[in-house]
């Protein structure tokens, strides 16, 4: 693996006795992370113990090869952190506020004033920066949130739930932007409940329930050969039926099938079979797991 | 101008000639009727002559941040007074009739300050407060169906964030409502209680209940349900089933890519499909701007069989609830 | 996924300059908190209160130095009726204590209540710097506030002195080692409590409420204290004057007899008063420091 972003070694955290991570193990590549699990099963924890909020009660772990409890300073000074619950002053304009983000990283002033504009362009805040950050909307606040995050170029970006309180344009803005960070040479850790937002954003997935990892592996599709996903136009019954007539075995929830042939090719059957019968195709796919199939199979082996 | 059908979808506020029963925004059986309604802060308006109508079943609304939806949704359950037009909640005016609220559950997005409560206290507070049947067995009844059993006696200020969404809409079912309004309920659900919540919705909507979500997901309303409406600038600007309102914007084609081993033997006769308008060469195959998706759907197999192709892939890109409410934007700009 | 090969997208310039670390981080916050307090770079209505004050303590050295001119024209011999530093404590102690009231829990609340700690926590610093950089502001106020107002009244009644301005600066120098070291008993008298009340405040104006009222609270206290008393009870409230312990250690350094002060009143000496306020520092900073620990 070149050059891991994060690294775990048997990386344990309890609040007194209750164990919030247990034996992590395993490192992440560099790209786009998705974070998952369910609540309480330590993706908060985790978060705060990568940048050194919060000491490990055992084990160790590293960030950009950089020890999080021994290099946390210097390995800070890499890092940005979009929190869930936005923290902006309300009393400071968003152009004010981004200056000091990125004095707070260590930038020099002037560059820093420099950094400050060119986020808050990158992020769509124009002539609103001038405005008090009390005065946002929510989707301005996400926007100016991601902005201090990467303000000062880090190699990594934490994002806390980014799309939270966004209506359906913000999200699609934010997730376009976030899609852009690996361009900008800013790895991206993606901590979110949704998970088709996950699977358009991250090539990597890290998964946690009751404080274990429970998959850490690359994100891509897999695909079953011999099934595909169906929905027809007209007389669903009708084509399951002879489909199933056919050899193949047929499962419908409403409108969509999945179909199974073992002994031919699906398609060929498919189509021929709706040539036959005069319906039309709405939908022909092959059938993936998708990452919530993943999630709700549970542990389908770590790395 | 779209000959307005069973099918079509797009906003049919003030159309003389159009029949409001088979008109997408209305329902034929209401629990809700919002009659040209109007509401302005001031200067503002921020909902501007709404008429539709929500009957059993889920309906999705859907709409910007500031654009009217909260507006319309508050003046639903009563706590907003329309500046014109009427709303009507199982016939009666929710403003004035205070048995409507023993028929309706609100599961508000803000997180309301109850802290100090125990979900099971705050639940049996909620079932009083809409003056029904406040017993043991309802309120454990509502806890159960959320799955807040084991948790129900600690105190809501240390449940994690989609707990206490459960803790909310524990409260609005323990009155067995009629009618549910759901603003983002599934705000910091894990995936795993995203699952759980939706199914409940469901089972709650195949019993009969008026189920009105609002969300920004829209990803997920589309597994909730198939019937939407869009308030856009404060009015209405679509209305019915997602597939339709699509099928509607017939001047935007509808884009579907397709898979196939010979691209160009299919393309070649894809365009003798009158309803095929362009076809566009790609790596793995092709993509297909057509004006009429089931037209393209139902010629495709012969089609492909004549050509002697191979399918593997037939697949609508712009049709989702997220494509449309993406092209509704751009048609307002 | 490879590390070589990666094409940058234009519209984003990476910043390859110099990084300054946790020194060039705890100096922006340094004087973030500067400006914060003064309302600088704010709304205008944040810069009223703090600069109120400020005019508040230096208007009275300037009536000061010319009530002295109008009595004694520029024939001063001593520090004339108006002049003496010591007395002037007695003037703007009131005025400081309000000062760092109002900045110390606009520099540690609002941080806390809107969420801005999580920024703080991606930064290379740690919760002791920043509590540094925010108690050293308020330190640095709070002494510019005392020492410009005795800066004004000095050069002010030493230009009138009968010598001339350098004769007079003479003759006033023995008390400036007093001067200086008053106003860190009054600086760090009343910042540590008021640091300590901003650790847990849940807004300014409560945390600037409970401290005026704790303070005020502790001077009605030693009114309470009968003279003279021997009762162990007394002598134990006594160190907990807060309001009172920079007044007692003026006149501990000044020689004056301050018999109305509780400590005095319960026949304890004068230094005590510094220990407590050095007590007090500690525990503040010692709370200060769990209180954080989990936040940055």
């Amino acid at each position: 693996m070149s050059c891991p972003i994060i690294e775990f070694d048997d990386l344990s955290h309890s609040y007194g006795d209750f164990v919030a991570l247990s034996g992590l193990r395993g490192s992440v590549p560099p790209g786009s992370i998705g974070l998952v699990g369910a609540n309480g099963a330590g993706k908060s924890t985790l978060i705060k113990v990568l940048l050194g909020i919060l000491k490990p009660s055992g084990g160790s772990a590293r960030v950009l090869g950089l020890s999080v409890t021994e290099d946390t300073i210097p390995m800070r000074a890499r890092v940005g952190y979009m929190p869930e619950r936005g923290g902006l002053p309300p009393d400071q304009t968003a152009a004010d506020f981004m200056i000091y983000a990125a004095e707070l990283a260590g930038v020099p002033h002037r560059a820093a004033k420099q950094r400050a504009s060119d986020v808050l362009t990158l992020v769509g805040l124009h002539e609103e920066r001038f405005r008090h950050l009390g005065d946002f909307s929510t989707g301005m606040l996400q926007r100016a949130l991601l902005a201090q995050s990467i303000v000062h170029d880090p190699d990594l970006v934490f994002l806390d739930e980014p799309l939270s309180g966004l209506d359906p344009e913000g999200r699609d803005e934010m997730l376009r932007l976030i899609g852009r960070l690996r361009g900008f040479g800013i790895n991206a850790l993606v901590s979110s409940h949704i998970l088709t937002d996950i699977e358009s954003t991250c090539d990597w997935i890290v998964m946690l329930d009751g404080g274990r990892v429970t998959r850490n592996s690359s994100l891509h599709e897999e695909t079953r050969s011999r099934t595909v996903e169906l929905e027809v136009l007209g007389q669903a019954e009708q084509a399951e039926a002879t489909l199933r007539d056919r050899g193949a075995t047929v499962t419908r929830h409403g409108l969509r099938m999945e179909v199974t042939v073992s002994d031919a090719d699906p398609y060929d059957l498919v189509l021929g079979v709706l040539s036959e019968s005069e319906a039309g195709i709405r939908l022909l796919r092959p059938s993936v797991t998708t990452l919530e199939d993943v999630y709700l199979e549970g542990d389908l082996g770590g790395t | 101008m779209i000959e307005p059908t069973a099918a079509s979808g797009i906003e049919a506020n003030g159309q003389g000639s159009v029949d409001a029963r088979l008109d997408p925004a209305f329902v034929a059986a209401p629990t809700v009727e919002v009659e040209a309604v109007s509401k302005w802060f001031g200067t503002k308006v921020a909902v501007s002559d709404v008429s539709c109508s929500f009957g059993p079943g889920i309906t999705g609304v859907l709409g910007p941040n500031g654009a009217g939806k909260t507006t319309l949704l508050r003046m639903i359950t009563g706590l907003l007074k329309t500046s014109e037009g009427s709303v009507s909640v199982f016939g009666m005016n929710p403003m004035t009739e205070n048995s409507v609220y023993a028929r309706i559950g609100l599961v508000p997005e803000d997180d309301a300050a109850y802290g100090f409560l125990t979900a099971r206290q705050f639940v049996r507070y909620a079932a009083e407060l809409s003056r029904c049947d406040a017993s043991k067995t309802s309120v454990e009844h509502a806890l159960g169906k959320v799955n807040l059993m084991p948790a129900a006696d600690r105190r809501i200020a240390e449940y994690s964030k989609g707990m206490r969404q459960r803790a909310k809409v524990a409260a609005a079912l323990v009155n067995d409502p009629e009618l549910l309004l759901l603003d983002e309920p599934l705000n910091g659900a894990d995936p795993t209680q995203r699952g759980v919540l939706i199914s409940l919705f469901h089972e709650l909507a195949d019993a009969g209940r008026t189920i009105i979500v609002s969300s920004h997901v829209l990803a997920e309303v589309e597994r909730m349900t198939n019937r939407v409406i869009a308030i856009l600038d404060g009015k209405l600007a679509a209305a019915g089933e997602i597939r339709a309102i699509r099928q509607a914007m017939s001047h935007i084609p509808h884009r579907v890519r397709i898979e196939v081993d010979r691209p160009r033997e299919l393309a070649k006769a894809l365009m003798d499909i009158p309803a095929v308008v362009a076809v566009h060469v790609r790596k793995d195959g092709l993509e297909v701007e057509t004006e009429d998706l089931s037209e393209l759907g139902s010629r495709l197999p012969k089609t492909a069989l004549g050509a002697s192709v191979r399918v593997t892939r037939f697949e609508p890109v712009d049709a989702s609830l997220e494509s449309v409410f993406r092209h509704l934007l751009k048609i307002r700009q | 996924m490879s590390s070589e090969g990666t094409v940058y997208d234009l519209g984003y310039t990476p910043y390859e300059g110099p990084r300054l670390g946790r020194s060039g981080a705890i100096r922006a916050i340094f004087v973030d908190s500067i400006r914060r307090s003064l309302g600088l770079r704010r709304k205008p209505w944040a810069k009223v209160l703090p600069w109120a004050l400020v005019g508040a303590a230096i208007a009275p050295a300037a009536f000061f130095v010319t009530f002295t001119f109008m009595v004694s024209g520029f024939s001063v011999e001593d520090a004339g009726a108006f002049g003496s530093p010591d007395q002037f404590f007695d003037y703007i102690g009131t005025l400081e204590m309000l000062f760092v009231a109002l900045i110390t829990p606009t520099l540690l609340v609002p941080d806390r209540q809107h969420g801005v700690l999580s920024i703080y926590a991606s930064r290379p610093v740690y919760s002791s710097d920043y509590l540094l950089a925010r108690a050293g502001a308020v330190l640095l106020l709070a002494t510019l506030f005392m020492l410009i107002p005795h800066a004004v009244l000095f050069f002010g009644i030493s230009a009138l002195n009968v010598g001339g301005l350098w004769a007079g600066l003479k003759f006033n120098a023995d008390q400036i080692p007093e001067i200086l070291i008053t106003t860190v008993a009054y600086v760090v008298g009343y910042g540590a409590p008021a640091f300590l009340v901003s650790l847990y405040a849940k807004r300014v104006a409560i945390g600037t409420g409970v401290y005026v009222a704790v303070m005020f609270m502790t001077g009605a206290l030693a009114d309470a204290i009968p003279l003279a008393s021997g009762l162990l009870a007394f002598k134990v409230l006594a160190p907990m004057s807060l309001f009172f312990h920079p007044m007692t250690v003026r006149d501990w350094l000044f020689d004056l007899e301050g018999s109305g002060m509780p400590l005095a009143r319960v026949d304890l000496p004068q230094w005590v008063a510094a220990i407590s306020i050095v007590v007090v520092a500690v525990v503040s900073a010692g709370l200060a420091l769990k209180r954080y620990r989990s936040e940055i």
